[in-house]
């Protein structure tokens, strides 16, 4: 969170006035006499008016590191028996989620979470519900050798991929040279989901009064960012999420028990890190452990079903119902609804090759 | 398989320019943010503190914005200091913030407004992070940012619940509290002295009303009355000390 405060024009900083030129030159020299080019840098166009993203310098996006990343993430020989891939429990279809409660793994293994959708993670500094992962370099290391996601090893991998006819030249297309490492691996796959940025919703053209809301979107719309139906405060900002760690009275003693998992601090029981609402339409079911179907179902969680304990959020007002009208209720969904980017979930270029 | 060998080569350049203009002739201060209540420091889930209506409570969540923050001068003069600075209780980074390249002088007071005010509070105003944008105040609702959230539990006899003390521009109204403290601070050339800022959430509470949690257990966002009684007695909840 750092630095907080910018000074007036009164006193504008004048002790230090540090230039700091950076110049890599990078000399190739190929027995076959066909020059290894450097990756280009790929800048990512933004959605208007969102955050910048922040940066990745140690590993830097690139037009040929995001096509390797693409590859690996389609690609079912990271997983043991050659049967998962990334997207067996991202896909594009489901906003880069599933559709099971508790995603499935090698040798048909259930895991403990729901999948999450991958949107705007360039975003995040906690990945998982639990945040237990500080970057997507290190994010992709869990699934690859966790036994009832991927259940690969490292080295298994890295033989595998050796021998194809394919990846030596894509790694030395992202990285400048042909080895095939661990990290090349995490790193390539961190900068594709990088470049899977959702900005182009009905709700994004209506904030930029390039189309319409129906009067009963509109309606929830107000109902969104009110207090009567609250849900800006966790899922507000143009990324629909504060990614921050909550209590949303899903249960009084939580099976799961979150974030507490990670810090053991009796204050962090039950808590999840609150998802992006961007495509939720697409990414049922719903909650960690998937256990709402439908919207409707959450709605009705958030309006009538919070559990109350000791962790429960306060804007919950110990799990006082909302009193939302089955009106209400519609015009919140409607405008759920109009978080569905189809621009994202249809771009072939976070398709397979 | 036939290596390939790539030779890479960096070549950094750094050249560092300084400039000292007033050749060593001003001072740094440093500001610091504490929060107490009632001289108990304030600490997240896990102590318990008492407000003037008798609530037993506990704190998840105290961070605020201030603004327009200067120092008075000997001559009365306003010597800016800061635009805004963000506080969150239990981010380190955020507690402090030390302004630099300040010409000596007997300080005699420090300003500051608790939030934002109107004609500087407009949604976007703030750079765009996630750390300023969850202070949102949702456009629907005005727009421009909270000023505070301050959230915990408390209990009363038994009973327990909840409580989330929002306050901002409701509906555009100018909530922000302009403060003015006398307050002395010498600073030398070279000199890097603190100012202590100090938060006595407890006095939120009370004076000249007393803001009881059962009678205001949260959505007081839209509550004119709520943000009224918090803006007048909001006046002292901060006392400043110099050196
Ligand atoms: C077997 C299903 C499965 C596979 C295979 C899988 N994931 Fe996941 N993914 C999940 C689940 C479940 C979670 C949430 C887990 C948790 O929070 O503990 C998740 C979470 C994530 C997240 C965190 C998103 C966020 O918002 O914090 C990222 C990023 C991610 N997966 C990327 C990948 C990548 C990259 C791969 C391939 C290397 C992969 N996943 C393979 C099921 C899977
Ligand atoms: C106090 C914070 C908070 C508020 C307020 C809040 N949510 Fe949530 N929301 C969360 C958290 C945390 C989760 C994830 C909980 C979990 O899975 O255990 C979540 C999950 C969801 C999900 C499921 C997302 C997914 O990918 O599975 C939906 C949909 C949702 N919220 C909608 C809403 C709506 C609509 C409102 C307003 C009526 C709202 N939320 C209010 C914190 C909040
Ligand atoms: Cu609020």
């Amino acid at each position: 969170m750092g630095k907080t405060s910018s000074r007036f024009k009164a006193i504008r900083p004048r002790l230090w006035v540090i230039y700091f030129f950076w110049a890599p030159l990078w000399v190739g020299c190929d027995h076959q006499n066909q020059p290894s080019q450097a990756p280009t840098p790929l800048n990512l166009t933004l959605p208007p008016k969102f955050p910048e993203l922040p940066p990745s310098p140690e590993n830097p996006l690139t037009i040929q590191g995001v096509t390797l990343g693409r590859a690996l993430f389609y690609d079912k020989s990271l997983s043991r028996d050659e049967t998962i891939s990334c997207a067996s429990c991202h896909i594009p279809d489901f906003g880069f989620s599933d559709p099971n409660a508790l995603s499935r793994g090698v040798g048909g293994l259930t895991g403990e979470r729901q999948s999450m959708p991958l949107i705007n993670l360039g975003w995040i500094d906690m990945l998982f519900w639990d945040g237990r992962a500080a970057s997507l370099e290190e994010q992709a290391l869990f699934p690859i050798t966790s036994h009832f996601e991927m259940g690969n090893t490292f080295p298994e991998i890295i033989s595998r991929l050796n021998a194809s006819l394919e990846y030596p030249r894509l790694f030395r297309a992202a990285f400048s040279s042909p080895d095939i490492t661990q990290t090349r691996i995490l790193q390539a796959l961190a900068q594709f989901q990088r470049t899977l940025v959702s900005g182009n919703s009905k709700y994004d053209q209506w904030l930029q009064g390039k189309t319409t809301l129906t009067s009963e979107e509109e309606h929830g719309y107000t109902l969104f960012f009110t207090e009567k139906g609250d849900c800006f405060h966790c899922h507000g900002t143009l990324l629909m999420t504060d990614n921050r760690f909550h209590n949303n009275g899903l249960d009084d003693v939580p099976a799961d028990s979150g974030r507490y998992r990670i810090t053991k601090d009796p204050a962090d029981i039950g808590l999840f890190r609150s998802p992006t609402l961007r495509n939720i339409a697409l990414t049922a079911p719903y909650m960690h452990d998937g256990r709402f179907n439908t919207l409707q179902e959450v709605i009705n969680h958030y309006d009538h079903g919070l559990v109350r304990s000791p962790t429960l959020d306060p804007l919950f007002f110990n799990g006082r119902p909302k009193g939302l009208s089955e009106v209400e209720k519609k015009a919140l969904i409607a405008f759920l609804n109009t978080l569905s980017d189809p621009e994202f979930t249809q771009n072939p270029t976070f398709r397979p090759n | 398989m036939l290596r390939h060998v790539l030779n890479l080569c960096f070549l950094s350049l750094t050249f560092v320019f300084t400039s000292c203009d007033s050749d060593g002739q001003t001072g740094s201060i440093t500001l610091q943010f504490i929060h107490q209540a009632d001289g108990k420091t304030l600490d997240l889930n896990t102590s318990s503190f008492t407000n003037d209506a008798g609530n037993v409570y506990k704190v998840s969540l105290l961070e605020y914005i201030v603004s327009n923050l200067a120092l008075v001068g000997s001559d009365g003069k306003s010597v800016d200091l800061a635009e805004y600075h963000y506080v969150q209780l239990g981010n380190t980074g955020t507690l402090s913030l030390t302004v630099k390249d300040i010409k000596p002088d007997h300080f005699q007071g420090f300003k500051m407004v608790m939030g934002i005010p109107k004609t500087q509070n407009t949604t976007g105003n703030l750079p765009n992070k996630q750390v300023y944008n969850n202070m949102e105040w949702p456009v629907a609702m005005g727009g421009g940012y909270h000023y505070m959230r301050f959230e915990g539990s408390y209990a009363n006899a038994g009973s327990s619940s909840t409580f989330a003390v929002h306050t901002g521009p409701n509906s555009g109204t100018d909530y922000a509290i302009p403060l003015s403290l006398p307050m002395h601070l010498h600073l030398t050339a070279g000199a890097n002295p603190t100012v202590k800022l100090t938060m006595n959430v407890n006095e939120w509470l009370k004076n000249p009303t007393r803001y009881d949690f059962r009678d205001y257990p949260g959505n007081i966002m839209g509550n004119p009355t709520a943000q009224e009684i918090l803006k007048n007695n909001g006046k002292d909840v901060f006392s400043v000390q110099g050196n």
